[in-house]
């Protein structure tokens, strides 16, 4: 026989158990005792509270004893309920790369013909690769006047060396 | 630091007469020395001990004592407006916390025992008789409960609890106990 404290941790799961499985048989519950579930609460209750009054008062063993057997297989079944249905795992949501910018320098383009920095919000976080002119640039300085860039990933600004010239193609591909 | 009154009151299952109230209040104020609670029915009228000539009870040596026993207060059910006082010596209130209570000891109680004679006698819960009449007990109950903790309805509450109290006094004639 389950403890006092099983019994009262599981009588309200019964209940409900007790409940779907009347709705599910239909008729007249199929047989089941409809008023079954307001059965288990009522006596759990009762039960439930002289048991926290003094959770020590072994008096309560046989009202306890009683409401399990009234729980009857729906009591069975609550017990099983803790053991079998472990925990769900946290879900860590799947980052999504932000879709690159791909574009020939224009004067309303994202870097604008004679213009070189830009803040690019959605790449926060993230490395960017850049592509100039279908050539891959690198963020050091080459220092004879030769292109290269800056990448910023906490403030997400990014500066083309040197400034953007009309007709230019441009790629700016973020990575993890 | 200033105090922030708190109490809370509870009652022990089998002394359904009694309540107890225990001082949770945070933060010191050295000015406060005493306390006062009054009991006030949804009639109005004040809950004091037999002997007390004032409508409140008074809860000295503060902040040392935390708890108040206020025993057979309690001669039946009440769903109970509780103002708790924080005074100076000289009785200046300087804090106050009001908190609305169901006490229902007595028909809890007797709840219980039905359950008992249920359990010594299974049969019962198929007795429409009894049974129907202990879940409208359990309704009484929860209903007054549910008016107080929701609304602070004191009002509805202590008609729930009345009528459950009228149940648990004409027992004999709702409770098919020999079935």
């Amino acid at each position: 026989m389950p403890s006092t404290a099983t019994i009262i941790s599981i009588y309200p799961v019964a209940q409900y158990l007790a409940a779907l499985d009347i709705q599910k048989r239909g008729l007249y519950g199929g047989g089941v005792d409809i008023e079954l579930p307001q059965k288990i609460r009522n006596i759990g209750l009762s039960v439930e509270r002289v048991y926290n009054g003094n959770p020590t008062d072994t008096s309560i063993t046989a009202t306890a004893n009683y409401l399990y057997a009234l729980m009857g297989k729906y009591g069975l079944q609550a017990m099983q309920i803790p053991s079998s249905t472990g925990y769900v795992a946290d879900i860590t949501p799947v980052r999504q790369l932000p879709v690159p910018y791909d574009f020939i320098v224009t004067p309303t383009s994202v870097i604008p013909e004679g213009g070189s920095s830009v803040i690019l919000s959605a790449f926060i976080g993230c490395n960017v690769e850049f592509t100039r002119n279908n050539i891959t640039q690198t963020t050091t300085n080459p220092g004879d006047g030769g292109s290269y860039y800056y990448w910023n990933s906490a403030t997400s600004q990014f500066i083309c060396y040197p400034n953007a010239t009309l007709g230019e193609s441009f790629r700016i591909t973020p990575y993890f | 630091m200033s105090l922030s009154p708190d109490f809370t009151a509870s009652q022990t299952p089998g002394l359904p007469g009694t309540i107890l109230f225990t001082d949770t209040s945070t933060g010191t104020d050295v000015a406060v020395t005493q306390r006062r609670v009054y009991i006030q029915t949804a009639a109005g009228n004040y809950l004091v001990l037999e002997g007390t000539t004032t409508e409140y009870e008074a809860w000295g040596d503060f902040p040392a004592t935390t708890e108040l026993t206020l025993t057979n207060i309690l001669d039946k059910d009440y769903a109970v407006r509780v103002v708790c006082q924080w005074l100076n010596v000289g009785g200046t209130v300087l804090y106050d916390k009001t908190l609305y209570y169901g006490f229902t000891c007595y028909n809890e109680d007797f709840d219980y025992e039905l359950t008992q004679t249920v359990a010594g006698n299974p049969l019962l819960i198929s007795d429409n008789n009894f049974w129907g009449n202990k879940s409208t007990l359990r309704t009484y109950i929860d209903s007054g409960n549910n008016a107080v903790t929701r609304n602070s309805d004191t009002a509805a509450a202590q008609r729930c609890y009345d009528l459950a109290t009228e149940m648990r006094a004409n027992s004999q004639y709702l409770f098919n106990i020999n079935s």
